[in-house]
C-alpha cells in the first residue's frame, strides 16, 4: 500500500471515533454522577458516587489522550499534503486547501486542536462529544467515495496566497464557533435537566468565548480577506454571490449575539439559540450553498 | 451564608465564593419590589437615588453615561430612556418606570435620538437584513426575464418583479434597511465614543463599598490584620501590569484602557467600509474586452489605450491541466507608451485608477480559424485535393466549380436528444466545421466536415444524404483571444483603509478587552469589584486577593467538570 496524505486522514477517523466513544462514556458517566450527587436517598450514594467519580475521570483522560494523538496524525497528514500538493502545483502553497477533501481534513484537524486549548482552560471536558464526534464525521465526509482525494495542481484562479490567507482564517473562526456551538447544545441540554446556574454560566462563558476570539478571525478571513481576493481576481470586492451573502448572514447572525448578550445579558436562553443558528447558517455556507444553490465559489 | 460548593462562610451578597471562587446564585440581590404608589410626593433627590438602586451598577458606560449615578439621574431628568441600562432585566425596568411616575417632558427630538442610538434598533434591523439576505440567495438575481417566467410562470414574475425580489440586494427596501444600519451605527457611535472619550482621558471614578459590591464580579474578604492588605492588593495589581490610583482606602486599577474604543473603531469602519461601497457604485464601471495579438482597443473611460503584445497559456508539466493565462499588455498614454507589464490571473494592471484583470483564454476558432479541408467526389472517390479557408475568406473548387464558405465552428461536435447538433465544450474533442458549398446560382447547400473518422463516417451514412462531394477537415488553427475585464472603482482605497480599521477595531474589542478594578478597604474587609465582559478575566482580582487571603484549600477543578 502506497503511503500518502490520505492514509494519515483515515488514521485520523479512526482516531477521532475513539475519541468520540471515549468522550461519550465519559459524560454519561458524568452525568449520572451528578444524579447521584443530587439525590441525596440513601448512605450507600456516596460511596456509589465515589466510584462514578472514578469512573469519570479514567475515561476523561483516555479521551483526551486519544484526542491527541488523531490531532497529531491529522498534522502529519497536513503536513505530508502540503508536500504532495506543493509538489505539483509548481510553487509552495503553506496550506492544502484547494479543494473539497482538503478543506474538510483541515476543518476536521483544527476543531479539536482548538478545543483541547478550551479543555485546558476551562478543565472541562463535557463538549468532547460533540466536537470529536463532528470532526469524526467532517473527516469520515471527506475520506468517502464522493469527495475526489486527488492532489490537482491548482486552477489559475486559485493560485494566490490570499487563497491561503482567506481559507485559514476563515476555517480557524468556524471551528471556534463549532467549540461555541457545542457547548450552547450542552448548555441547552443541561438546562433543560434542571443543572446549576454555576454550570451553565461555565458552559456560557465558553460559548461567548470562542464567538469572542472567533469573530475577529471570521470576520478578517471571510469578510475582509475574502473581500480583496475577490477584488485581486475578479475585480469586484463584493458581488452577492450566494457563497459570500451566506457567510454575510452568519456573520449577520453572530452580530445579533454579541449585541443581544449586551442588551439581554448572559443568561438568556435567546443568545445560546443564536449561537446554535449563527452555526448552522456557517455549515449551510459551505454545504447547502455548494450543493443547493449555484455560483462563483463552486471550488470547495 | 455558606457557599454551596466549599461551604465556606462568605458574607450576604457575594457573587462568588472567596475561597474555591465558586459562583453563588443570587437569587435575593433585586429586593426593590415596591411599586411605590406615592411615586410623585419623593423628591428628586430620592428618585435618583432609588432609581441608581435599581441600575445594574457595573459602571459599564453602555448607557452612555459615565457612572451608572449619571445615567440615573438623566432617567429621572427623562434624558436617557428608563430602559437605557443594558444590565437590567424586564421588571427592573418597569420597576424603575413606576418609579418616575407620571412620563417626564421630553422632546420629540430627544426621543428620535434615543431610538435612533439603541441597541434594540441595531438588533432588529441587522435581523430584517438577514432574513431579506435568505430570501435573495434561495431565488437567482439578475436573471434574464424568460428564465424566470419559465419556471414560475408570468403572472408570479409580474409579482416577484414588482416587488423587486429578482433585483434584490439593489432594492429599495435592502438599501434603506442598510442606510437605517448606517444612521443606527453612526448615533450609537457618537453617543458612546463620547464615554469612551471620557473614560481614556479622565481617572477612574471612586465607587463607595456599595456600589463596588454591586458589580457585576465583586468579592469581599475579611481580614483579620487589615494594616498592609491595600498594599499587597496593590502590589500585585501592578505586578500584573494595572495602572493603580490610591486614594485613602481606595484603589482604581485599569489596564488595556484602548481596548474600549474596539467597538467605536469597529462602528466607524462599518459606516467608512459601507458609505464608501455606496458612493463607488456612482462612479465605478465594469466592462469585457477580447484581445487579439497586436490590436489596440481605447479605454474611453481612463482616458488610454491598451495594446495586447503577447498572450499565452502555460500548462502543468505534470498534469494535462492549465496553469495559468498570461497577457503583455502596453499603455498608450498620449501616443507615449508608458508602461508595458504581463498579467495573469491574480495580478491584474491598474493604470489611472482602471484595473485590467485576465478573465479568460481560448483559441478565437471563429473569428480567427484557418482551416485545411479535403474534397471527395463521391461518385468515384476521387480526392479533388486540398483548400485552405477561414473564417473569413471563402474558397473556390475549380474541379467541382463550387466555393466554399465558414458558416461555423464546433470544437466539440455533439448530438441532444432530438438530434440536433451543438458544441459541447471549448476543449478540441471532436472539432467539425459547418461549410456553405455555392456551385453558380442553384440554391446553397451545407455540409460538416469531420476531423475524427468515425465521425466522419458516421456523416456519410447517417446525416449527409446523397450529397455529391464529402469534405473533411485535415487541418485547422486560430489565433488565440484572451478575455480581459476592465473594472475602475475609486471606492477601493477607502473600503480596504475601512477593512484596516474594523479588524484593529476587532482586535481591540476582543483581544485586548478592558479591566477595570475598584478595591475599597474598610473595618473588617476588602470589597474588590471589576467591570470586565468576562467572570475569567475577573481572575486577575481573584489573584490579587491571594496575597491577603490566609492560605486555603487549593481551588481545585474536578475531572468531571
Amino acid at each position: 500500500m502506497q503511503i500518502d496524505s490520505t492514509f494519515f486522514f483515515y488514521f485520523n477517523a479512526v482516531g477521532y471515533f475513539a475519541a468520540f466513544i471515549c468522550y461519550l462514556m465519559h459524560l454519561t458517566a458524568r452525568e449520572r454522577t451528578a444524579d447521584l450527587v443530587t439525590e441525596p436517598s440513601a448512605a450507600a450514594v456516596g460511596v456509589k458516587a465515589d466510584v462514578s467519580m472514578r469512573r469519570v475521570s479514567q475515561w476523561g483522560r483516555r479521551a483526551s489522550l486519544v484526542t491527541v494523538v488523531a490531532v497529531v496524525f491529522g498534522t502529519l497528514g497536513m503536513i505530508w499534503r502540503t508536500v504532495e500538493l506543493s509538489r505539483v502545483s509548481d510553487w509552495f502553497i503553506p496550506l492544502p486547501v484547494s479543494n473539497t477533501y482538503e478543506t474538510l481534513a483541515f476543518f476536521a484537524w483544527t476543531i479539536p486542536l482548538l478545543y483541547l486549548i478550551f479543555e485546558r482552560r476551562y478543565k472541562t471536558q463535557a463538549l468532547g462529544a460533540l466536537v470529536t464526534g463532528l470532526a469524526f464525521l467532517l473527516i469520515v465526509i471527506a475520506s468517502s467515495p464522493l469527495v475526489p482525494h486527488e492532489v490537482t495542481p491548482l486552477v489559475p484562479a486559485l493560485q494566490s496566497y490570499w487563497l491561503v490567507a482567506h481559507v485559514f482564517f476563515t476555517l480557524i473562526g468556524e471551528a471556534l464557533f463549532s467549540v461555541a456551538f457545542a457547548a450552547a447544545i450542552i448548555k441547552l441540554w443541561r438546562a433543560k435537566r434542571g443543572a446549576a446556574a454555576a454550570s451553565l454560566h461555565r458552559l456560557e462563558d465558553i460559548s461567548y468565548r470562542a464567538v469572542a476570539v472567533g469573530f475577529p478571525l471570521f470576520t478578517l478571513g471571510g469578510l475582509v480577506f475574502g473581500a480583496i481576493w475577490a477584488q485581486n481576481a475578479w475585480g469586484r470586492y463584493w458581488g452577492w454571490d450566494p457563497k459570500e451573502t451566506w457567510m454575510l448572514i452568519s456573520w449577520f447572525i453572530y452580530a445579533i449575539y454579541l449585541h443581544a448578550r449586551v442588551r439581554w445579558g448572559r443568561d438568556d436562553e435567546r443568545g445560546t439559540w443564536l449561537i446554535v443558528i449563527g452555526y448552522l447558517a456557517t455549515i449551510f455556507t459551505w454545504f447547502g450553498v455548494n450543493y443547493l444553490l449555484s455560483g462563483l465559489h463552486s471550488y470547495g | 451564608m455558606n457557599c454551596p460548593q466549599c461551604q465556606a462562610t462568605v458574607l450576604d451578597d457575594s457573587h462568588f465564593c472567596h475561597q474555591c471562587g465558586a459562583e453563588i446564585s443570587k437569587a435575593a440581590t433585586n429586593t426593590t419590589d415596591t411599586l411605590p404608589s406615592q411615586t410623585l410626593d419623593i423628591s428628586y433627590l430620592q428618585r435618583v437615588d432609588a432609581v441608581t438602586a435599581l441600575l445594574a451598577g457595573k459602571q459599564c458606560g453602555a448607557c452612555g453615561y459615565d457612572t451608572c449615578a449619571e445615567n440615573a439621574e438623566a432617567i429621572v431628568k427623562g434624558q436617557s430612556g428608563y430602559d437605557s441600562c443594558v444590565g437590567t432585566d424586564e421588571k427592573t425596568r418597569h420597576q424603575i418606570k413606576a418609579l418616575l411616575g407620571l412620563p417626564p417632558q421630553v422632546s420629540f427630538w430627544q426621543q428620535v435620538w434615543r431610538w435612533l442610538t439603541s441597541v434594540r434598533l441595531a438588533i432588529g434591523l441587522i435581523l430584517a437584513l438577514t432574513v431579506v439576505s435568505v430570501v435573495g440567495t434561495l431565488l437567482p438575481q439578475n436573471a434574464q426575464p424568460m428564465s424566470y417566467i419559465e419556471q414560475m410562470g408570468p403572472d408570479l414574475y409580474l409579482l416577484v418583479h414588482a416587488l423587486q425580489i429578482d433585483n434584490l440586494f439593489q432594492s429599495w427596501y435592502f438599501l434603506g434597511l442598510l442606510l437605517a444600519l448606517l444612521v443606527n451605527t453612526l448615533c450609537c457611535t457618537i453617543k458612546r465614543s463620547r464615554v469612551s472619550f471620557r473614560l481614556l482621558t479622565r481617572p477612574m471614578p471612586e465607587h463607595t463599598i456599595e456600589e463596588v459590591r454591586r458589580m457585576d464580579h465583586h468579592l469581599s474578604v475579611p481580614l483579620a490584620e487589615a494594616s498592609d492588605a491595600l498594599d499587597r492588593v496593590q502590589d500585585d495589581l501592578i505586578q500584573q501590569r494595572f495602572r493603580v490610583t490610591k486614594s485613602g482606602g481606595m484603589l482604581q486599577a485599569y489596564k488595556r484602557r484602548a481596548g474600549r474604543l474596539g467597538v467605536d473603531l469597529l462602528h466607524i469602519s462599518l459606516v467608512l467600509v459601507l458609505a464608501s461601497a455606496a458612493l463607488g457604485t456612482f462612479y465605478s464601471y465594469e466592462s469585457f474586452q477580447v484581445g487579439h495579438q497586436g490590436e489596440t482597443f481605447e479605454l474611453a473611460e481612463g482616458g488610454f489605450s491598451v495594446r495586447v503584445d503577447k498572450l499565452w497559456s502555460e500548462s502543468y508539466a505534470s498534469a494535462a491541466r492549465v496553469k495559468d493565462w498570461y497577457t503583455t499588455l502596453t499603455v498608450i498614454d498620449n501616443q507615449e507608451e508608458t508602461l508595458t507589464q504581463t498579467i495573469e490571473v491574480n495580478h491584474p494592471l491598474t493604470y489611472n485608477g482602471v484595473s485590467i484583470y485576465q478573465a479568460s483564454y481560448g483559441s478565437d476558432w471563429w473569428e480567427q480559424g484557418h482551416y485545411t479541408v479535403q474534397v471527395i467526389r463521391s461518385a468515384d472517390g476521387a480526392d479533388l485535393g486540398t483548400y485552405d479557408l477561414d473564417s473569413q475568406n471563402a474558397v473556390y473548387v475549380p474541379e467541382a466549380q463550387f466555393t466554399m464558405s465558414y458558416v461555423t465552428f464546433f470544437s466539440d461536435f455533439s448530438l441532444d436528444d432530438d438530434m440536433r447538433s451543438y458544441n459541447r465544450s471549448g476543449a478540441l474533442n471532436n472539432p467539425a466545421l459547418y461549410l456553405r458549398l455555392q456551385v453558380g446560382d442553384e440554391p446553397p447547400q451545407e455540409a460538416w466536415a469531420f476531423s475524427r473518422t468515425d465521425m466522419r463516417g458516421l456523416y456519410q451514412t447517417h446525416m449527409a444524404g446523397d450529397a455529391a462531394y464529402q469534405v473533411n477537415l485535415v487541418g485547422m488553427s486560430a489565433e488565440p483571444y484572451t478575455g480581459l475585464r476592465i473594472a475602475y472603482n475609486p471606492a477601493i482605497p477607502y473600503i480596504y483603509a475601512g477593512f484596516g480599521l474594523m479588524v484593529l477595531g476587532l482586535f481591540l474589542n476582543f483581544y485586548w478587552s478592558p479591566r477595570w478594578v475598584w478595591v475599597v478597604i474598610d473595618g473588617q474587609s476588602l470589597h474588590l469589584g471589576a467591570n470586565a465582559r468576562l467572570s475569567e478575566q475577573f481572575e486577575v482580582g481573584l489573584r490579587a486577593l491571594e496575597t491577603v487571603r490566609p492560605p486555603a484549600q487549593e481551588r481545585e477543578f474536578s475531572h468531571a467538570d
